[in-house]
């Protein structure tokens, strides 16, 4: 398969101290395909997108090969092979129009006809183009999310987070945005805390603890008691799952 | 929106009436004797028969809460009283000083406000190189210099070693009032100005700096990045205006500390503002012209507060639309 994004012996560490934050992160995200990176709070998560982005804070250095379509990221990709999907609507400016903001990332004769086709297609009137963030219901918010990685050009499209915090009904709503920007022929790096929306999503599944990737596997892998998974930590994220647990107790009884 | 304005009229009356009651009890304790300020040297040839009698014709010996009713009550209907040095109604003394200051502060506020938010702005993006290094110095090195030394400074180098801007005043001298144009005022009062604004352009740029460092913290500065903005993009269409709300709503409130600065520009370019004017009414004992400057100036201090809330709602949508999340 093809494979459009490569990470290869990535580490973060601190500008001035050996402590390590991510070390050596290796993984392949093919076209079309959605990697679901999980792992807790405080493993380094957010850290990766920013990495492969180029956009560490100050005080950060990273390491090893970033590669898009076999060269180095640089900053250039931003926006136009890579893009970000932001995690709520705080990651969109206060003071500017929603429809103004969508526009500047999309690359067309006419961004702001595709502008208002791109909110049609996700169900939403066109009159939120001319609304502020914070004149936005929840889903409505979740659908602008998805209309910036739909009308950028990238092919590749890092997920930090997309569910936080939200309810069974709201994750299930981002769940099928986010399964439209699949359709939509762009791969997606999902990086997530949420086990279930990556089993829901993904192709892949790489599970990272406290800053390493223990194991990088098929999303078909996760089935049964979890006899195909390889690292004891992820076959006990598998069998932690409610269903799971109600499935072994079913069959004891 | 109505009772907004109205709270806010209500709380302008308790502050002028809280800085007129202030004002009036420290002047009357003040050593400064009224009567013999006003007679000046010729104090030797009143008798102590004539001193009461003047005391009388002024108030002088009635009860402390009495004088300030009268005082109060007569301002209310609209007489200010006369000046004691200038011998004409308070009111005609303070307009005619409050154009000079207006032209003095406005061209000083003008001035230190483009130039810090430009300054501050550069140095944020640059953050940690040599020009944010550069502007810092700079900005430490301006709040640390007196007013008056700066302005001693200027007049030196400018007026006096090249001759370029006069050593003082408002107008040029030798001339009537009515011969004086626009042109004139403003050319006296552009190094006055420069003295201010050179301190001025400290504060707004290390604050502006400050706002700007937050912004670009800001998760939507991160996403905008992450979608190749950078550099003068990046400023231009998310920096600037989340930097500058902050920014102009602090220079509104600086309205005070240019008022205060004003005071000593006027001093070293004996510009006849109101900040010379009430330094003299103080001096002198003139208290119906000193108790309306501080009137006027806290006024003046009040509606550059009130000017940037009212900014406030007119650039940010999240105010001006009521704020209300659906």
């Amino acid at each position: 398969m093809d494979t459009i994004l490569t990470v290869n012996q990535l580490s973060v560490f601190h500008q001035n101290a050996e402590h390590y934050l991510l070390e050596d992160i290796h993984f392949s995200l093919y076209r079309g395909q959605v990697l679901a990176l999980v792992g807790a709070s405080g493993s380094g998560k957010s850290l990766l997108a920013q990495s492969i982005l180029q956009l560490l804070p100050d005080n950060l250095r990273q390491n090893g090969d970033v590669l898009y379509s076999d060269r180095q990221v640089n900053e250039h990709d931003r926006g136009r092979n890579i893009v970000l999907i932001p995690q709520s609507v705080e990651a969109l400016d206060p003071l500017m129009k929603v429809g103004k903001q969508i526009e500047g990332l999309i690359q067309a004769e006419n961004p702001h006809q595709v502008m208002l086709d791109l909110l049609a297609q996700l169900g939403l009137n066109a009159d939120i183009a001319t609304r502020y963030p914070f004149q936005l219901s929840g889903g409505q918010a979740r659908r602008v999310l998805a209309t910036i990685a739909l009308g950028s050009p990238a092919n590749v499209v890092i997920a930090d987070e997309p569910t936080p915090g939200l309810d069974e009904e709201a994750k299930y709503e981002m769940i099928a945005l986010l399964k439209e920007v699949q359709q939509a022929g762009k791969a997606i790096l999902l990086i997530t805390h949420d086990f279930d929306v990556a089993l829901q999503l993904a192709d892949q599944v790489a599970v990272l603890d406290q800053g390493e990737i223990i194991e990088v596997t098929d999303v078909h892998h996760f089935s049964g008691d979890g006899e195909k998974l390889v690292h004891p930590l992820t076959k006990a994220l598998w069998q932690s799952l409610p269903q799971n647990l109600f499935i072994k107790y079913a069959e004891k009884t | 929106m109505a009772v907004a304005i109205i709270k806010k009229l209500l709380r302008l009356v308790l502050l002028l009436f809280a800085v007129s009651l202030l004002t009036f009890l420290l002047v009357s304790m003040s050593p400064v004797d009224p009567v013999r300020a006003y007679i000046g040297a010729d104090m030797l040839l009143v008798s102590p028969e004539q001193r009461e009698l003047i005391e009388a014709y002024w108030g002088l010996d009635q009860p402390l809460i009495t004088q300030y009713l009268q005082w109060i009550s007569s301002i209310l209907s609209g007489d200010f009283g006369t000046s004691l040095i200038h011998r004409v109604p308070v009111i005609e003394v303070i307009v005619d000083r409050f154009f000079s200051s207006i032209l003095l502060i406005a061209l000083a506020w003008f001035m230190s406000g483009t130039l810090g938010v430009v300054l501050g702005s550069i140095a944020a993006m640059k953050k940690g190189t040599w020009i944010d290094r550069f502007v810092n110095g700079y900005c430490y090195l301006l709040l640390s210099t007196p007013g008056f030394w700066l302005g001693l400074l200027l007049l030196m180098v400018f007026s006096v070693w090249l001759g370029i801007f006069p050593t003082g005043l408002s107008a040029p001298i030798g001339i009537t009032a009515s011969e004086v144009t626009f042109g004139d005022r403003l050319y006296h009062a552009i190094l006055p100005a420069l003295t201010l604004s050179i301190i001025g352009v400290a504060n707004v740029c290390l604050h502006t700096r400050e706002k700007m460092l937050d912004v670009l913290q800001t998760p939507y500065i991160l996403q905008a990045r992450a979608n190749g903005y950078a550099g003068i993009r990046l400023f231009m269409r998310h920096g600037l205006r989340n930097m500058l709300l902050p920014a102009i709503s602090v220079h509104f409130a600086s309205f005070g500390e240019l008022f205060g600065g004003a005071i000593i520009a006027e001093q070293v370019f004996s510009y006849p503002g109101l900040g010379q004017a009430v330094v003299d009414a103080g001096l002198q004992g003139d208290m119906p012209l000193f108790l309306a400057i501080v009137l006027i100036s806290a006024l003046f201090v009040f509606v550059g507060n009130w000017l940037a809330d009212i900014l406030y709602l007119v650039i940010d949508p999240r105010l001006r639309k009521g704020g209300s999340r659906s």
